[in-house]
């Protein structure tokens, strides 16, 4: 995957950019990640794949995401949070309060403020749990 | 900006289907009820302030990029 998406609405904070690519980055870490960059490349994320590092992870795809995206297909729509760097990765947090939804088949993208208060916006990507082991 | 006065109790209509009340005032507090369809969003101010800001934070450069990458 290696695809422009169109953020009609921006990103809180910069909100003058419109269109970023997302490209698969391969890093030394059991997460998959993405890089997320702007067309002048002065602006970029890096975002994770969230479910695999926190299981009760959810996104209700509800019918305002759905319309935001011209989504016809649940399966047109991916959902990444971006990640806080800190020294290392293990030590980093991404943020589930507000991931960021694609639609892949229209290539629009939004970042997605969830309501529910029992997600973070400073996740570790470790969790305690995972730690233990 | 519309300014509305209400009493406790009280009722605001947005549109068809959003309703807001005032449940309490107390002091410099006013708690509001508010009713609106599952897929409408509501948010206090306070959260998309965070959400800029944590989104700054998350704002990462080349350099950081070439250290992570395998």
């Amino acid at each position: 995957m290696n695809q422009t998406f169109t953020f009609p609405e921006g990103l809180l904070g910069f909100e003058e950019v419109r269109e970023m690519q997302l490209l698969p980055i391969d890093v030394d870490f059991d997460a998959t990640f993405y890089e997320l960059v702007s067309e002048d490349e002065v602006v970029g994320f890096l975002l994770v794949d969230p479910f695999k590092l926190h299981p009760d992870y959810k996104v209700q795809l509800n019918e305002e995401i759905k319309e935001k995206l011209n989504a016809e297909k649940v399966e047109e729509i991916i959902v990444l949070t971006m990640v806080t760097l800190n020294d290392s990765l293990s030590t980093s947090t991404t943020n589930l309060k507000a991931p960021l939804i694609f639609n892949l088949a229209k290539q629009k993208a939004f970042q997605w403020v969830d309501s529910s208060p029992e997600f973070s916006l400073r996740q570790p990507l470790v969790s305690s749990a995972r730690e233990g082991k | 900006m519309l300014v509305l006065g209400r009493k406790i109790g009280e009722t605001i209509h947005i549109g068809n289907n959003i309703k807001v009340t005032i449940s309490s005032i107390d002091g410099d507090v006013v708690k509001l009820g508010i009713e609106a369809p599952k897929h409408v969003p509501v948010h206090r101010q306070e959260v998309f302030e965070e959400i800029r800001r944590e989104n700054q934070a998350a704002r990462f450069t080349k350099s950081q990029l070439k250290n992570l990458k395998k």
